[in-house]
């Protein structure tokens, strides 16, 4: 797949938009191959952005260069190349915004597999703690939610069937309105930048905010926060947009005048911009909707989705494996 | 009908090795090809036949027979107009 010719001075730009990860805060490093791969580029455009600035890690003195994974997404994701890694993923998904407000609702049913995976299991055969999925929080309701065996040692899958129904509702306290306006206009303008964020930052959202950075779990956590100092009871929740393939995401949920409790999404609401003109009614959708393409789970923003009780305070790896529309 | 259009594609992306073996309704995830190789493949049936695909159409790709019946619905829809 390629993005047709873009531009240097596009990828320039994007570098120079691009806030590096702190050398603290990065989890992977990745080699030119992989480099290659997540921009959807060519080497001669990745030689140009290193000679631009962006960050290089000695590669224990081989000479091979390592790049951190969310510097690469993130050039990728402002070169509007349409061929990296976050730009694609951003079309395929969120295509949805821009067909019929009608789809966005009503009785959806996937079918779902799940491996959660614990990187390095002191005792493999130690008990799991799952999350279960709850789609039931907005009408829904999940069939099964059982463990595949046999299970790898170290590993989990979990699969089940879930009906998702999408819902318009409508965030009615003026407050939680202004709040969700203010963060739409502070993501497009310049006051935050949507990045992949690695999760010492995404989990800190105060820093992030501070540092003017957010995705879907700063923002969630932040907005949680902020919902709370005007008065409402507010929570976060951890989901998976799904499609031809899932993608993890977070957002707020308030307790509105009407008591019912509804989702604050501005950061679904922006990605779809990204991507392609949604309808103009999106925009008021992320704002108390429930879609029917995206699975919530019983869990907040923060936490992960599967604890492998082995000892080992390294995080579980969960991948949806398996996806299939009912 | 032959998945021949989608599975030239695949190739492309993961090498003829993996998609001489696959048959033409085995479930593409299932058979190992990774999520970024389905994008990856989606975007580029719509680069090489010049079609826009809807969500409800990728939802239909799981295998090479369904991407390729897609593929010959959505030409027919344009055709239509």
């Amino acid at each position: 797949v390629t993005g047709g010719a873009v531009p240097a001075d596009r990828w320039l730009a994007a570098l120079h938009g691009l806030v590096p990860t702190q050398p603290a805060d990065r989890e992977r490093l990745v080699a030119e191959p992989a480099a290659l791969d997540i921009l959807g580029t060519g080497a001669d455009v990745l030689q140009e952005l290193v000679r631009e600035g962006l960050p290089v890690v000695d590669g224990g003195g081989a000479g091979r260069p390592l790049f951190d994974f969310h510097d690469l997404v993130n050039v990728g994701l402002y070169s509007g190349s349409g061929a990296s890694l976050g730009e694609m993923g951003e079309q395929v998904l969120m295509r949805f915004a821009a067909e019929s407000p009608a789809t966005w609702t009503g009785e959806r049913r996937w079918a779902v597999q799940v491996e959660h995976r614990c990187p390095a299991p002191e005792r493999p055969e130690a008990e799991w703690t799952v999350a279960r999925p709850s789609p039931e929080v907005a009408g829904g309701h999940c069939d099964r939610w059982a463990a595949v065996e046999p299970a790898e040692p170290g590993a989990v899958h979990l699969e089940g069937v879930l009906q998702v129904h999408g819902r318009r509702l409508a965030v009615v306290a003026g407050p939680a309105r202004d709040l969700y306006r203010q963060w739409l206009d502070d993501v497009r303008g310049d006051r935050l930048r949507f990045q992949w964020l690695p999760a010492s930052l995404r989990l800190d959202p105060v820093r992030a905010y501070r540092d003017g950075l957010t995705d879907c779990v700063a923002a969630s956590l932040m907005l949680e926060r902020q919902a709370q100092e005007l008065g409402f009871e507010a929570r976060t929740r951890k989901g998976h947009v799904v499609g031809l393939v899932s993608v993890e995401h977070a957002w707020m949920e308030l307790r509105d005048l009407d008591g019912v409790w509804k989702p604050v999404d501005p950061i679904l609401a922006v990605v779809a911009h990204r991507v392609r003109a949604p309808r103009p009614e999106f925009e008021e959708f992320c704002l108390g909707s429930v879609s029917n393409r995206v699975i919530p789970w019983d869990r907040p923003a923060g936490e992960d989705l599967a604890v492998h009780h082995c000892g080992t305070s390294a995080r579980v790896a969960t991948a949806v494996v398996g996806m299939a529309a009912g | 009908m032959s998945a021949e259009r989608s599975r030239m594609l695949l190739a492309e992306l993961v090498g003829p090795a993996l998609v001489s073996e696959l048959e033409d309704d085995a479930d593409l995830v299932r058979s190992g090809i990774n999520s970024g190789d389905l994008v990856r493949l989606a975007l580029l049936v719509e680069q090489r036949y010049g079609i826009e695909l809807s969500t409800a159409d990728l939802e239909a790709m799981r295998s090479l027979g369904s991407i390729d019946a897609v593929i010959r619905r959505t030409e027919r829809r344009d055709a239509a107009g």
